[in-house]
């Protein structure tokens, strides 16, 4: 479903992404992972079409990234960190817009709409009636994840989605995800919550400074490493050891 | 809950043309919306409908209102190019500065990339739908501009009721002139400077534009008056200038004399608005693509602010005279901040500079069409307008696309905001208003050889240092903590500008006489007495403001 070949990204001169391949096949649900600026953000703006790639070549549901980027955009669904909408809209013409870009005459968006507010224990009325400035975070981020699902497509992006979500959204969210990847979809999870990305992720990619660092299944991963957790593996990797000696001896300037 | 059946996109069940159609009419009614309310809501939302209405409706009324200012030219006996050629000059400045000042946050919006971009939406009808939205709202503004003279026209002695269906044409054909020409400024700033400078470029390309349209619409009644409005065609640069293109239409429309100058004209009207529609639209089409990828990508990796340029205000508020100027830590805040958000924040400048640019210019305007002497008209104006500029810079310093940044000082230790707008306001004398006399200056002297006319500006300076209390007398005012949707609010700022412009033009005016008639020492006397009075009175007031609550 998805197979990117030495995708790089540069940035003034710097690479964000550096010659990134990688083969996610339909049904599997990958854990993207790095620290900040590690370039998880740029990789997924790269796989939507938002930026265009320096060099390298992205095959995303037998699409190519360069010479079909409209098609590419078609069959993804994209949630981004940012979870920025039009807060000027009410939910529902939001949707309705997002739905109409995706070709979706206005009678088939409110199907699907009322099919996902159900789900995400929304109302019609919240939608119709309060603008999306006015929503709580946790609102927000359902619309934005409903607006990246209403065209069902076949490879989804989450870059952080469970920012803002309660407890019971996250836990259906996470519910969802896994079944849709039965049904065949491929799913990209970027987060820095490492025991989601344990517990829900077919698969682990974690980048590091732009270049992959490891790639594998967490239950192997953690038995190559001596059986420890994906966190510690994480911070290993990504250079975060003696975190807990450095808080320690930050903590005692409070002391003074 | 199902997520659906199958694994295939939904979209693409139509046409790909039923698909664009679809596409079409979603973007077009967002750019509606968001150009009426704002990208981010009001957050009083029980405000939020009533405010859209006036956002929608006041503006209209008030220009069918300013559109009476060309009555008298409808009494008066003129030829037919000088009564044709008014209301598109009042129309080239009203309607295409609005148009102007909304069109850079309209085409270029770095939120948007993260909403729109990973759609299956060509740029290019993004573009069309926000170049729509742009000349639907600049035609609406343009005919309630001109609704009174419209009806005015035919019941004027040599009038015809031609004049109305063609002052409809040449209306609508100098709004899509105006979005047209705004929109290749941008795109022609992009291939030429460069993509990599896109984000001071938008900026640049508006405050041009804005300079443009001001120039091109005051200097024609001015050319004008310089033949008594009778011999407009021995003015050679008349016919160089947009309101006379368009003017030359009606006038063929109601005389149907197709005289030389006449025909000229209306070719330049028709020829000049179908090329820049053609290249901005079509020709360069894709540039725009490229411009809004290419802010993406700043989006996603803002360059680096190397040190000279991080530090450069904080450099200014540390020289001799400006730290004692700052020396309240709190004000030093305010200064900082609005320095630093009055050079990088994009939707600031985008804000800003345009409204003052359009000032610019001013000694240059007033001094041609002046009988006596021009240049002590001209210093006298543009002293009135000096304290217009810092009421508009410092106005305009509430709003912010980073307005949740203000909930800092919500819960910072600090019980008025008075401290903060006095910085804010400070920076804005600073970066704003001195840039501007310094050119003022430059100009009066260039056009009056005599240094004595710089005097005038004195008058403008003690106004200026009055007026740009205002914006914080009557409410509390803490520096990028609302809205950008709310500062298209029209209500008490607006009328504390009407206040203010009157004021000034009137001190202004004053000034010119006090000088002419050898009063103007004394006048200068009165005016830093009474500004002095003022001053206390607006600082009192100012000081006794809590911070808002967030509500």
């Amino acid at each position: 479903m998805i197979s990117l070949r030495e995708l790089t990204k540069v940035f003034a001169g710097k690479p964000a992404v550096d010659r990134l391949s990688l083969e996610i096949p339909g049904g599997q649900i990958v854990g993207f992972l790095g620290p900040n600026g590690a370039g998880k953000s740029t990789t997924l703006k790269m796989l939507t079409g938002m930026l265009r790639p320096t060099s390298g070549t992205a095959v995303i549901a037998g699409h190519d990234l360069l010479t079909d980027p409209l098609a590419v955009k078609r069959s993804v669904g994209f949630v981004p960190e940012s979870g920025a909408l039009y807060e000027s809209l009410t939910g529902l013409e939001y949707l309705r817009m997002v739905a109409a870009l995706y070709g979706l005459e206005s009678h088939q968006a409110d199907a699907r709409i009322r099919e996902f507010i159900q789900f995400f224990e929304l109302t019609w009325d919240t939608l119709t009636d309060k603008l999306l400035g006015a929503y709580s975070k946790g609102m927000r981020r359902k619309v934005v994840i409903i607006s990246s699902l209403l065209h069902n497509p076949p490879v989804i992006l989450f870059d952080e989605p469970l920012d803002g979500l309660d407890a019971n959204a996250a836990v259906g969210f996470k519910a969802l995800i896994q079944t849709l990847a039965k049904q065949g979809r491929t799913v990209v999870y970027s987060s820095h919550i490492l025991d989601v990305v344990e517990r829900v992720c077919d698969r682990v990619v974690i980048i590091n400074q732009g270049v992959l660092a490891l790639d594998g299944a967490p239950d192997a991963l953690m038995a190559a490493h001596g059986g420890i957790p994906l966190e510690e593996i994480f911070t290993r990797l990504t250079g975060g050891d003696q975190l807990r000696e450095r808080a320690e001896a930050f903590a005692k300037t409070f002391e003074a | 809950m199902s997520a659906g059946t199958g694994t295939g996109p939904r979209s693409g069940t139509g046409t790909p043309k039923e698909v664009e159609k679809l596409q079409r009419a979603a973007l077009y009614r967002l750019f509606t919306a968001l150009y009426w309310r704002g990208r981010q809501t009001l957050r009083n939302q029980s405000a939020a409908k009533s405010t859209i209405m006036a956002r929608k409706y006041v503006p209209l009324l008030l220009y069918i209102l300013i559109g009476m200012a060309l009555l008298p030219f409808a009494a008066m006996k003129v030829p037919p190019m000088v009564f044709a050629t008014m209301p598109h000059a009042m129309t080239l400045m009203l309607a295409g500065m609005a148009m102007a000042s909304a069109c850079g946050t309209l085409l270029f919006n770095d939120q948007e990339s993260d909403i729109l971009l990973h759609r299956p939406v060509p740029a290019r009808l993004i573009l069309i739908a926000k170049v729509r939205v742009l000349f639907v709202q600049t035609v609406s503004l343009a005919l309630a501009l001109n609704t009174v003279i419209m009806i005015a026209s035919p019941l004027r002695g040599g009038g015809s009721w031609r004049y109305v269906p063609a002052h409809i044409f040449s209306v609508a054909l100098e709004a899509l002139f105006c979005v047209g020409a705004v929109v290749l400024a941008f795109q022609l700033c992009v291939k030429l400077f460069g993509q990599a400078r896109l984000q001071s470029l938008i900026t640049i390309s508006q405050v041009l534009m804005a300079m443009f349209l001001m120039l091109g619409s005051q200097l024609a009644p001015r050319l004008m008056r310089t033949t008594d409005f009778v011999h407009w065609d021995t003015s050679p640069w008349l016919m160089a200038l947009p309101p006379a293109w368009f003017g030359a239409l009606d006038t063929l429309a109601v005389t149907l004399q197709p005289t030389p100058p006449l025909l000229a004209g209306a070719g330049l009207a028709l020829g000049l608005t179908a090329l820049i529609t053609w290249l901005a639209f079509v020709r360069l089409a894709g540039t725009y693509e490229e411009a809004v990828v290419t802010l993406n990508e700043h989006t996603s990796s803002p360059g680096p602010v190397t040190g000279g340029k991080k530090r450069w205000a904080e450099r200014l508020a540390h020289l001799p005279g400006m730290r004692w100027w700052l020396r309240d830590p709190v004000e030093r805040i305010g200064f900082l901040l609005t320095a630093v958000q009055l050079t990088r924040a994009r939707d600031v400048k985008l804000r800003v500079y345009p409204q003052i640019a359009q000032f610019i210019l001013y000694p240059i305007i007033f001094s041609i069409g002046t009988r006596g002497d021009s240049s002590g008209f001209a210093g006298g104006a543009v002293a009135g307008f000096l304290g217009i500029i810092p009421l508009t810079a410092v106005s305009l310093l509430r709003y912010s696309e980073e307005y949740r940044g203000a909930e800092l000082f919500r819960f910072a230790p600090l019980t008025s905001p008075a401290a903060l707008f006095f910085g804010a306001r400070k920076a804005a004398m600073v970066l704003v208003v001195l840039p501007v006399v310094v050119v003022w200056s430059v100009l009066l002297l260039v056009i009056s050889r005599d240094a004595s006319v710089l005097l005038l500006l004195l008058p403008g300076l003690i106004v200026a240092h009055v007026i740009s209390l205002l914006p914080s007398v009557n409410s509390p005012f803490l520096p990028f903590s609302e809205t950008q949707a709310d500062s298209k609010s029209m209500g008490l700022g607006c009328l504390t500008m009407i206040l203010g412009l009157g004021s000034a033009l009137a001190i202004g005016v004053v000034s010119a006489i006090a000088r002419s008639y050898g009063y103007f020492t004394v006048w200068l006397l009165f005016l830093m007495i009474t500004g002095a009075a003022c001053d206390w009175v607006f600082r009192r007031a100012i000081r006794r403001h809590a911070i808002a609550s967030d509500e």
